[in-house]
């Protein structure tokens, strides 16, 4: 009987000592290794889905401007002619003579400049002209050098000189 | 032996787990790549964008200044003097005309202009009405680059 006892104790001593090496060595790391993993996985998941968020924000942000901005952009890639132009000074001022005037380059866009010369009786016309010019050429601009010159003093006629600016995107 | 096979399988569980956290992991990271490289081309096109836009809006504040500087140029002008041409440049305005007199021209017209201009500058040429005809040059002197002030 005490020899049973002893027996299972030692069994007892053994088993506890060799389940304590087991959990220390064995089970234990690769508990911790698991909970580094996980962590690193939940941190990479929170990149990821923070990276998503950024750019479906930036395509947002792209979406909108582009949108609110469309036709002045399109204007850009398709710049309006010289000929509605001219057909705009047209109705405010006898035009006499359109012409090409050179062309400026930046890295990204291109500037195309006409000369435009009319006649008129009050320079009231060319203001009003160039009210609806800002309207309707948003890509356009008038540049200087500019004019108004009476050419004949006992004649109200009054001859006009305009720079007119196209941009465009290269 | 229980014990040794529940121990066994409990490390074979947290083995597999592990490798598959490891696996999605990694496959995250080039999803993350992937979106870093997109994000990348986003800030580029939304950076473009607002290149175009901004050229815009420089085009209608210059269309708007130019404008209501000629506006205001024709604004200075006294009913007095009559004006017969008006020629503006970059850094030059050009005025000609008839005015009853020179003193009239001074202080309606010159003035002005000196307020606006670094130098202005007028000719007269008396009519045998008594009036002058007066060509008046004024400029914008621009001060050199490096300049202290």
């Amino acid at each position: 009987m005490a020899e049973y006892i002893v027996r299972n104790l030692i069994f007892i001593v053994i088993f506890l000592l060799l389940a304590f090496y087991a959990f220390a060595n064995i089970i234990l790391p690769r508990i911790q290794d698991y909970k580094v993993k996980r962590d690193d996985l939940r941190h990479t998941q929170l990149v990821y889905t923070k990276e998503t968020e950024r750019n479906t924000q930036l395509n947002l942000s792209i979406d909108k401007i582009q949108s609110k901005n469309q036709a002045l952009l399109e204007l850009l890639q398709s710049p309006p002619s010289i000929k509605s132009i001219q057909g705009l000074a047209q109705t405010f001022f006898d035009v006499t003579s359109v012409k090409s005037a050179g062309e400026k380059y930046t890295k990204d866009f291109s500037f195309k400049i006409y000369k435009i010369e009319g006649t008129t009786t009050t320079p009231q016309t060319f203001f009003d002209f160039t009210k609806k010019f800002e309207q309707s050429f948003p890509s356009a601009s008038i540049i200087l050098p500019f004019s108004i010159e009476k050419e004949n003093p006992l004649d109200e006629t009054l001859k006009i000189t305009v720079h007119i600016q196209i941009v465009q995107m290269r | 032996m229980a014990s040794i096979v529940v121990v066994m399988g409990i490390w074979i569980i947290l083995i597999f787990q592990t490798d598959s956290f490891v696996f999605h992991s990694n496959s995250l990271d080039k999803e993350i790549d992937q979106q870093v490289q997109k994000k990348t081309n986003l800030v580029a096109k939304l950076d473009f964008l607002n290149m175009q836009l901004n050229e815009l809006s420089a085009i209608k504040k210059e269309n708007s200044t130019l404008i209501n500087a000629i506006e205001n140029l024709f604004g200075l002008i006294p009913d007095q003097i009559t004006l017969n041409t008006i020629i503006l440049t970059d850094n030059t305005l050009t005025i000609k005309g008839i005015t009853p007199s020179k003193e009239l021209y001074f202080f309606l017209l010159e003035s002005p202009l000196r307020a606006i201009f670094s130098e202005t500058n007028a000719d007269f040429f008396v009519l045998p009405s008594g009036w002058y005809n007066f060509i008046s040059v004024s400029k914008i002197i621009m001060p050199p680059k490096g300049d202290a002030q």
